[in-house]
């Protein structure tokens, strides 16, 4: 136990840093500054896990919104309905109940599709996310069309970025281990990867429901920030959203999807688009991504390596 | 007992018999040659062998059960593993990471252990790490580590392909044209390392391999495969002298 809290003290103390540095913001930024800085951090673990089932293990979803809409639901339902108020922790049983609700809804889709080659997880996704909805819509005891109100506002600034760095540290252990890299070996190439004797579709489910389980996460945080939460939040186009952050930062890039995730979050404000034209946007950017630098930003590198490339180079 | 016995396997694409009444029984440590012309069915044979394929008909055992119909993950898992004739490296990870998706299912790393990073899972990563290490000297690729397999030349992609193959710890090994594309010299040393391989690892090899010279100084056996079928068994010298061989050779329609 020791020797586990010395290897993760660095994890521990910047996750713990969170309350003072939550606590000195609001002197220094308002409110409108501090949420859009919120909305980044829950978008920073949206892209990160949808970067290990999109980047890193090459398998496309299109339904990253879905999970978030059923971590979102699932942890509104546990600190309404059945966490005892005046228990504190209420909100990470939140988290973790919206998380495991979305894994396994992960590993509903993921069984039949996953097992085979090509893009059944896309379509199967697609129309996943539009069911989740409409099951929503239709459930009158979590709000249905009127969407969901009173969930208590227990996230705040420092449980957004103290889940934010447990799932960007932990993901990252994961996907540079050698439990991780044969993910990326099935995106380089399926056949090969089961030559070698990775089962492919046992790690391919893995992957997906740890990334769909993040969604579930970003969901409980996002819905306890607001307080309300109505289906119109993880409509197809937010998964899209989060699908345009993981190609532009380059498939399977951490520092990448961060950075994207940052700057697809600042830019609407910054311009003050509608979202009407938010879609235009995205889309011109694929596009000229797709053309200038198909590998995205950082390609499937990190932004360490390139910087110590670049300096290599330099000197 | 042999290592691998196949048994009158057979498999067709639509009309076309690619391989039929093929058998072929391979021992332990054997160095062993898979020649033929051109669309013979080597590749073919190949892809049964590891479950890319599974037979129309016929029977693969490897040691002491059948492996006829598994998934090639399974396959590989029981001993066999191979390359391939066109090059299927992971090309965007590194000489390093290539070996390294390769020793996935020996290790016992836990996803918990590696997340938390636990004593027990630190020192297995360190030991995995040092053991892909070892393999890339083995084929001498230890200075290019960081390259991404993409940029490496030919060459050495070819060596990294079977250094991958040698993470998986098989007891035997397919090497469908290794030297395909290397320049002589290149080529000279190849054969020399995979003997050095058969006898450093313990391993059976079987080869698949264009060039005559090559296949019949290394191997002790040969098996020749003509439109899918063998046609002839035997050492080099038989082989060499084998009218059946020279026929299919010589009088090739194309
Ligand atoms: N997936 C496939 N679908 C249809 N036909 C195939 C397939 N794979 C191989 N064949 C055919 O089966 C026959 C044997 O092919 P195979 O690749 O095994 O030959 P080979 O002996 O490896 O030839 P080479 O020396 O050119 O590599 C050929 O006629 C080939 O066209
Ligand atoms: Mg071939």
């Amino acid at each position: 136990m020791p020797s586990l809290v010395r290897a993760n003290a660095a994890l521990l103390i910047g996750v713990a840093l969170m309350w003072p540095l939550g606590a000195a913001l609001p002197a220094v930024l308002n409110a409108y500054y501090l949420q859009i800085i919120v909305y980044i951090g829950i978008n920073i673990i949206l892209a990160v896990s949808l970067n290990l089932i999109n980047g890193v293990t090459g398998q496309f979803s299109l339904g990253h919104a879905g999970f978030m809409a059923i971590g979102a639901y699932a942890s509104a339902a546990v600190t309404m309905f059945a966490w005892p108020s005046g228990l504190p922790g209420g909100l990470w049983a939140a988290l973790l109940a919206g998380g495991a609700a979305a894994a396994v809804a992960g590993l509903i889709i993921g069984i039949p599709t996953l097992r085979l080659r090509g893009d059944y997880l896309a379509i199967a996704t697609l129309g996943f996310g539009e069911i989740i909805r409409v099951v929503i819509v239709n459930t009158e005891s979590v709000g249905g069309a009127r969407g969901l109100f009173g969930i208590p506002s227990l996230a705040s600034f420092a449980s957004v970025y103290a889940c934010a760095l447990i799932c960007v540290v932990l993901l990252w252990r994961l996907v540079y281990s050698p439990k991780g890299i044969p993910l990326a070996a099935i995106r380089e190439d399926e056949m090969a990867a089961a030559a070698m004797g990775i089962d492919t579709t046992r790690l391919k489910i893995l992957a997906f429901m740890t990334g769909s389980f993040w969604a579930g996460v970003a969901g409980g945080l996002f819905a306890h920030f607001i307080g309300y939460i109505h289906t119109n939040s993880f409509t197809f186009l937010k998964s899209i959203e989060i699908v345009t952050m993981v190609v532009l930062g380059g498939m399977g890039s951490f520092s990448g999807a961060i950075l994207a995730a940052i700057a697809l979050t600042v830019l609407p404000e910054l311009l003050r688009f509608g979202a009407e034209y938010r879609m235009i946007i995205y889309s011109i950017l694929l596009i000229v991504m797709m053309l200038t630098r198909p590998r995205g930003l950082l390609g499937n590198r990190e932004i360490t390596t390139w910087l110590s490339s670049k300096l290599a180079t330099a000197r | 007992m042999a290592l691998l016995e196949a048994r009158d396997c057979a498999l067709s694409f639509g009309g076309l018999r690619a391989v039929s009444g093929f058998g072929l029984s391979v021992d332990a440590g054997e160095l062993i040659g898979l020649i033929g012309p051109n669309g013979a069915g080597k590749t073919t044979v190949f892809n049964l062998l590891t479950g890319v394929y599974v037979p129309d008909s016929g029977d693969i055992r490897f040691g002491d059960r059948s492996i006829t119909g598994m998934a090639p993950h399974q396959i590989n898992r029981c001993g066999i593993a191979r390359t391939f004739q066109g090059i299927r490296l992971f090309p965007n990870l590194t000489a390093f990471e290539n070996v390294m998706a390769a020793c996935e299912h020996r290790s016992d790393l836990s996803m918990v252990g590696t997340v938390a990073r636990s004593p027990g899972a630190e020192a297995e990563r360190r030991r995995i790490e040092a053991e892909c290490l070892a393999l890339l000297d083995a084929v001498d690729l230890a200075d290019r580590r960081d390259t991404p397999a993409r940029s490496l030349p030919y060459g050495l992609q070819r060596r990294l392909e079977i250094a991958r193959a040698l993470a998986t710890k098989p007891k035997l090994l397919l090497l469908d044209e290794p030297a395909a594309g290397t320049n002589p010299r290149e080529k000279i040393e190849l054969m020399e390392k995979i003997r050095w391989l058969r006898d450093d690892f313990g391993l059976a090899i079987l080869i698949i391999e264009h060039d005559m010279k090559l296949i019949m100084e290394i191997c002790e056996r040969i098996t020749v495969l003509d439109h899918g079928e063998v046609i002839a068994v035997g050492c080099p010298a038989e082989i060499k002298s084998d009218p059946k061989v020279i026929e299919a050779y010589l009088g090739e329609p194309e």
